[in-house]
């Protein structure tokens, strides 16, 4: 960190490793909140991923004392049995892995659509530019829920299927977020070098836009699954989505709502789940936005 | 003026056009028989054939188009098996309850949320508005129907101070009102106190206080009416929201409105209602957009109404 050539007086502040991902990295270390939200949600994540191996038991094992009457926490079963006699903390562990793969995934898939339809949208302009406006016009005027209710009552509950109608919906919105910054950056002087260096548009797109998007597209990634995993939960607790006895976070609370008297903690945990997972990734992608783009802040 | 908006609803036309074409197409396009998609799923054989008939059914699809457009053009939405009257019929009685839900929402929302960013904006130590925004995040990373499921466990079966469910008095009204505003009274109070504290270095707060003005009367009378003009923005969006938003809590209390209707049709495999929530939920987005397209250009003199 220390200068190695400084000029008297004058301390030299540019650390040895001045990249700009470590640039990123240490301004992201400097929120302490967005760090903490990071490692709860390591831990979340971990947690999903290594299910089969820390879950106590088989998620859709029915244990005949719980049958019909939920067990409270005890020994034995850490989080209690849910009303069909199941390990709460097991299927717990399991639920989390259906919901953050089916957010990642319908995310990741809707952002990559995004950024290719968006930023060609910027890039290219003209009449490409007004149809792709006017399609993501048109899907931000379709009521989404409706049609997503349409969609998985024709089609039959599936992840894929839930996979498919979070990816329909989730694209135009950030389309159009990523065109805006496309047509910003269109602007500099860099493309403009580019362009009278008569290097072609593809070239100046896939290596000159793209990596200037790509920062964008992880902070928007991390902002979007909370919305996917909203989606994903709300189709299973309404029996739409991933069908049972496959346990994820929504169906958890379906299956739970008929004990809330009882058993309050049935709705509860798969619940405060799906909360801390979408306040940690809300606060994970604030920092990176802070991180990556210090200068401006609110989108 | 008025051509713009004989444009906008114009485009309104254009999209339910589009949005009709893309339903129809779904449903013809899905796996299994489209009559029975199209009757509903407790629908007998004679109500098939019925169907069939008067869709077309075997016919090319261009012509099967052109008899549900010219079916929905006089208002005929289909018929819904499942209640065993026309979906239009059922779809009004509908109405009543959502728009009634919609509007108290937002109602508390605002009269919550307001004073609350007023009060964080002036303790802006940054504990404070860290807090807040945490908070914040909190509820609205909570899903509607576990928040719905706590305010029903707390306030309507451990304390007893509200019905858990159903519809007829005011205070029926309650719990899935506040469901969905306390969420967004946080969201709003965010936004408002953001403004706020953006607005307090502008030369026209310097000069109020340079008058000699109370801190409180310079906050509601100087900065408040232009830090306001966003959050309204952002409620007039909400309401054409609400309307086709309010599916689950409406499910989740029982709430006979439409989306408690859609959802329970989406469940039963009862298509044409399902079907006819998607246009008038499209209606709606679009008039609720330019309606609140209109209401900012009334209230922020800054901003054009073009294109």
């Amino acid at each position: 960190m220390q200068a190695q050539a400084a000029l008297p007086g004058i301390k030299e502040t540019i650390p040895a490793q001045h990249t700009w991902l470590g640039g990123v990295w240490r301004r992201f270390l400097r929120q302490r909140l967005a760090v903490l939200a990071g490692v709860v949600l390591l831990a979340i994540l971990l947690s999903a991923l290594l299910a089969p191996v820390i879950a106590p038991y088989d998620p859709e094992k029915i244990f005949p004392e719980g049958l019909g009457n939920p067990l409270p926490p005890s020994d034995k079963f850490w989080l209690g049995t849910d009303g069909r006699g199941r390990d709460l903390l097991s299927r717990l562990l399991w639920g989390g892995r259906i919901s953050l793969a089916v957010g990642i995934t319908a995310s990741t898939i809707a952002l990559s659509i995004a950024v290719l339809v968006g930023g060609l949208a910027g890039f290219l302009g003209g009449r490409i530019d007004y149809i792709i406006m006017r399609l993501v016009d048109l899907m931000m005027s379709v009521p989404s829920f409706f049609v997503i209710l349409l969609l998985v009552a024709l089609l039959n509950p599936s992840p894929l299927a839930v996979i498919f109608v979070i990816v329909l919906f989730g694209w135009p919105y950030p389309a159009r977020v990523f065109r805006s910054e496309v047509l910003s950056l269109r602007r500099r002087d860099f493309i403009l070098a580019a362009q009278s260096l008569g290097a072609p548009a593809r070239m100046i797109f896939v290596r000159h836009l793209l990596p200037h998007v790509l920062p964008l597209l992880v902070v928007y990634l991390s902002l979007s699954i909370p919305g996917a995993i909203f989606t994903e939960t709300t189709l299973s607790y309404l029996g739409l989505g991933v069908p049972p006895p496959t346990p994820t976070w929504g169906s958890m609370v379906l299956d739970g709502q008929p004990y809330y008297r009882v058993a309050p903690w049935l709705v509860l945990c798969p619940g405060l789940a799906i909360m801390l997972t979408g306040v940690c990734f809300n606060l994970v992608g604030n920092g990176l936005r802070e991180a990556i783009d210090p200068v401006r802040k609110e989108r | 003026m008025i051509q713009y908006v004989a444009r906008r609803i114009l485009w309104i036309l254009v999209t339910l056009l589009c949005i009709s074409v893309i339903t129809f197409t779904l449903v013809l396009s899905a796996p299994g028989d489209p009559a029975r998609a199209l009757a509903g799923a407790r629908a007998d054989d004679l109500a098939l054939s019925q169907v069939r008939e008067q869709y077309g059914l075997d016919q090319p699809i261009y012509i099967q188009y052109a008899r549900y457009m010219r079916r929905l053009l006089s208002g005929d939405l289909g018929y819904s098996y499942a209640y065993n009257r026309p979906v239009a019929e059922e779809l009004a009685d509908k109405l009543r309850p959502t728009a009634l839900l919609a509007l108290s929402i937002i109602v508390v929302a605002v009269l919550m949320g307001i004073p609350l960013g007023v009060f964080t904006a002036q303790r802006n130590q940054s504990k404070i508005g860290q807090a807040v925004n945490i908070v914040g995040l909190m509820t609205i990373s909570i899903p509607a129907f576990v928040f719905g499921l706590l305010l029903i466990y707390v306030l309507g079966y451990s304390l007893r101070w509200f019905p858990i469910g159903g519809y007829g008095s005011i205070g029926h009204l309650v719990l899935p009102t506040l469901t969905v505003a306390i969420p967004w009274s946080v969201w709003y109070a965010n936004i408002l106190r953001t403004n706020l504290l953006n607005l307090a270095h502008s030369d026209f707060v310097r000069t109020a206080h340079a008058k000699g003005l109370q801190k409180w009367a310079v906050t509601l009378r100087h900065a408040l009416p232009n830090a306001l003009a966003p959050v309204l923005t952002m409620v007039s969006m909400d309401l054409a929201a609400l309307l086709t938003g309010l599916a689950i809590v409406e499910y989740v209390f029982n709430w006979p409105g439409i989306g408690w209707m859609a959802v329970r049709a989406a469940l039963s495999r009862d298509i044409p209602v399902v079907m006819a929530t998607v246009l008038l939920g499209g209606l709606f987005i679009g008039l609720g957009n330019l309606i609140a397209d209109l209401l900012v250009a009334r209230l922020d003199p800054r901003v054009q109404l073009d294109n």
